[in-house]
């Protein structure tokens, strides 16, 4: 007897699911559930763009009206991978324009895109309503104006930290007169002056807008008059905030901010100068979110604003806050839940600048809430983290860069294998962590023992062996993404623990002891995986014991890309190679 | 006497009055292109000309051209042998003779740190100099004391390649004062985790200095020595783990 619920019910049911991971797992159950699930899925989520084929995707879920794409590795960040590599979005872009042009949203991640892409959004998805790109290129502000003059229904236009081809501030004026959807508009990322006029007159007519980054060439004043055409934001970013206002605009500018009841995230405030800080009061007391990465005050200005800041959730911050400015976020900031300070290159300025590893202890003792950090420093000690875990069992992501490679603990010498050790042991719930400074194999055998629900690990100049990636693979269970550089490790782990890597999204070596023999090995024994040998001037012959300069592996269902440029190499370039020795465990 | 040397330098320096090395750990980074700091020391004229591709070098007047220089590329060359490398400059877009992409900074932030510290910056302070490498690539170096940042601008950064270990690193010889202190330093940086004992191993020492040549440590003076070297060179006699998966 056919027991089965009714088709309708499912659905019911399951359009109370959002969460990918679960609809992952329910989808699993049977054929059924499969076919349901599929059916209802509106958020598509990829976390590599050459994991799967495009066209399978649009395939199987019809009601798509959302798609989130990742392209390169995330190491692509820090110029570890050329250019070119890879990452295109225009195949899937064209393929959801023939086969889903319901679509309303497309965000991307470090991909390449197009100004042709751009138009080809704008041309084919008719209830188009949110781009978002980070850390994306190929596109110019041509592109740009395409998107904001053909979807009608544009709610949403951020390009995070893009590298665009800026051909002037004119896109801006594209935004035909009658649309009053934006809610969301970030252009952070150009360089090139808009003109005011057209910004106030889009920001007159656009009521819902929730979310305004501008550019750093937004001068101090004219902020002021921007900012009363949209009282309503919730977050802004300013422009640039150093320009000289006379008395009475430095008043205007105070009353306007001040008029922002709605404000909660504040950023931009390029080159902020301390005497415009107090312009600045009326909004802190409502702050969660505040970026000052750009804001080059001093510790006391800092301390001046920060204090004020009780409602503080996220805060960004350069390390002239200083250990004693950190002291005074453990004390002011309790609701704080992320930190990140970053290097400011002060010491090039001749400036002093006391940024220790006291100061994450301040904020880790202080902070009850904190969960997430991404802390630069010049050196640590393993008294510090161990302290640090103990204060703050709830990380869940925790990036520490010594910025000084193979620094071991700066007081006792010794490697900083027990201050980790600390963090995995204690941050039971950790799902991403950075480690640095010196290390040997046992800190990644601590890891491998104690961190279960890690998901991504990045290390860099750390390690003595093969034993190090040995542990991590055979320990971490849910270890997603593992990115290496710079670590005296090769082949025999790495073939090893193949079997793992399917259990992976991605695993990106570069610098290390991987031979190409390995690589061809481990190729031909996982037919699943995408084996990429990216060296920057291949040589002409490769001897198979000869190291390789980077290797990107990832699993994928699509098999081998097409568009690997000439400095990738796979194993399918060499089918005599692949084919004859094929085997299947 | 040292001399500033950037982009807007007058074209009428007599550049036969001062000699003149070039500090190849310096350089700075404007706007996307390197800019030698020059420190006048030594008078070796016809050297830089050969070594920067002057082609407009004339008695009395020069204008430096801005070329991209690095120093030896990444660390870990463990390809290179040292000895066989014919010029100390490898042309090379992406190094600043530095690690790329370390500290892991995003290029919209270095994009900013640069353009802070540039010229065009409203707060930059002009007749300072202009010495400030890309933030993202500064290696500080074990020291032998602890803590204390020094500042670059007194140091001298060697790349130090030891034989066997992938990753080469820079040691600042102004901090120490012969040949033995040196030595000691590196060897126990070097051994210090690694699986080589260090009482059986004997260590080789060559450098290279500005002319290219590699010489044996103790060839020349120590100050000599400490105002030329370049790149230093540690062979030792020690079957290690890694040697095996370099050949």
């Amino acid at each position: 007897m056919d027991r089965r619920f009714p088709f309708k019910v499912l659905e019911h049911i399951f359009s109370f699911l959002d969460v990918n991971e679960d609809r992952n797992s329910v989808s699993m159950v049977c054929k059924s559930w499969f076919e349901t699930e599929r059916r209802t899925r509106k958020r598509v989520f990829v976390g590599n763009c050459y994991a799967v084929s495009p066209l399978k995707v649009a395939r199987r879920f019809p009601k798509m009206r959302s798609l989130t794409l990742k392209g390169k590795p995330h190491f692509a960040d820090y110029n570890l991978v050329p250019d070119g590599w890879g990452g295109y979005a225009w195949p899937w872009i064209e393929a959801m324009a023939a086969r889903r042009p319901l679509l309303e949203e497309i965000r991307l991640k470090r991909m390449v895109v197009t100004d042709e892409c751009l138009e080809k959004i704008a041309a084919s998805f008719r209830d188009f309503k949110s781009l978002v790109l980070t850390s994306c290129e190929g596109f110019s502000t041509d592109g740009i104006a395409a998107v904001a003059s053909t979807c009608r229904k544009l709610r949403d236009l951020e390009l995070r930290e893009c590298i665009v081809d800026d051909l002037g501030g004119d896109w801006l004026t594209y935004f035909p007169e009658t649309s009053t959807s934006l809610a969301s508009l970030d252009f952070s990322c150009l360089d090139s002056e808009v003109k005011l006029s057209d910004l106030e007159r889009l920001l007159s007519r656009s009521p819902n807008l929730k979310s305004l980054k501008l550019n750093r060439s937004v001068t101090l004043d004219v902020l002021a008059s921007l900012l009363r055409r949209a009282p309503q934001l919730v977050e802004l970013g300013t422009g640039s905030f150093s320009d000289e206002l006379d008395p009475e605009e430095i008043s205007k500018l105070t009353k306007a901010l001040s008029e922002l009841k709605q404000l909660k995230s504040l950023s931009g405030l390029w080159d902020l100068l301390p005497e415009y800080i107090p312009v600045l009061y009326s909004v802190c007391p409502r702050l969660t979110s505040l970026n000052l990465s750009y804001a080059t005050v001093q510790m006391p200005d800092l301390i001046d604003l920060l204090s004020r800041c009780s409602k503080l959730q996220k805060l960004w911050v350069m390390d002239l806050i200083e250990d004693k400015g950190l002291k005074t976020v453990a004390l002011c900031c309790k609701e704080l839940r992320e930190l990140r300070v970053f290097p400011s290159g002060a010491d090039l300025d001749e400036t002093d600048v006391t940024l220790t590893e006291q100061g994450l202890v301040s904020v880790s003792e202080g902070c009850q809430k904190l969960e997430s950090v991404l802390y630069f420093c010049v050196q640590f000690t393993n008294a510090a983290l161990v302290s640090i875990a103990k204060n703050r069992p709830n990380f869940r992501c925790f990036r520490l860069c010594v910025m000084e490679p193979f620094a071991p603990d700066y007081r006792t010498q010794q490697p900083l294998d027990e201050g980790f050790k600390a963090i995995v042991e204690r941050c039971k719930d950790l799902r991403r962590l950075s480690v640095s400074g010196l290390l040997t194999d046992k800190a990644f055998e601590y890891i491998g023992v104690h961190a279960k629900k890690l998901r991504m690990l990045s290390i860099a100049f750390a390690g003595d062996s093969d034993l190090m990636l040995h542990h991590l693979l055979s320990g971490c269970e849910r270890l997603k993404k593992l990115e290496i550089r710079d670590c005296p490790f090769g082949d025999t782990a790495l073939l090893e623990n193949a079997a793992k890597l399917e259990t992976m999204r991605s695993l990106w070596m570069s610098s290390c002891f991987v031979s190409f023999g390995a690589c061809k090995q481990l190729s031909q024994k996982m037919p699943r995986l995408n084996v990429e040998v990216i060296d920057e001037h291949p040589p002409k012959t490769r001897p198979d014991s000869s190291p390789v300069e980077r290797i990107y592996i990832y699993r994928t269902v699509a098999g081998p890309r097409q568009d690997t440029p000439e400095f990738v190499w796979t194993i399918h370039k060499n089918p005599e190679v692949g084919v004859s020795r094929l085997s299947i465990r | 006497m040292e001399l500033d040397l950037d982009l807007s330098l007058s074209p009428h320096t007599n550049s036969s009055k001062f000699g003149f090395c070039f500090d190849l750990n310096k350089h700075c980074a404007t706007e996307g292109m390197l800019v030698e700091v020059v420190h006048y020391e030594k008078t070796k004229q016809t050297r830089f000309e050969s070594m920067f591709w002057l082609d407009n070098m004339e008695e009395d007047c020069y204008v430096p051209k801005p070329c991209s220089f690095s120093l030896n590329g990444q660390p870990d060359e463990e390809d290179e042998d040292p000895l066989e490398s014919d010029s100390t400059i490898v042309d090379d877009e992406e190094e600043d003779g530095e690690v790329v992409g370390w500290p892991p900074i995003k290029s919209c932030m270095t994009k900013y740190h640069n353009y802070r510290h540039s010229r065009n910056h409203p707060y930059h302070h002009h007749g300072r100099r202009i010495n400030i490498p890309n933030p993202t690539a500064t290696i500080i170096g074990l020291r032998p004391s602890s803590s204390s940042t020094s500042s670059p601008r007194s140091s001298m950064y060697v790349k130090v390649k030891m034989d066997g270990v992938a990753i080469a690193r820079k040691v600042d010889i102004k901090l120490f004062n012969s040949y033995e202190s040196l030595t000691n330093f590196l060897i126990t940086m070097f051994t210090q985790y690694q699986n080589c004992d260090r009482e059986d191993t004997s260590y080789k020492f060559t450098f290279q200095g500005k002319e290219g040549d590699w010489l044996l440590l103790g060839d020349v003076p120590w100050k000599i020595f400490a105002e030329s070297v370049h790149r230093i060179s540690i062979i030792r006699d020690c079957p290690c783990a890694y040697t095996r998966l370099l050949f």
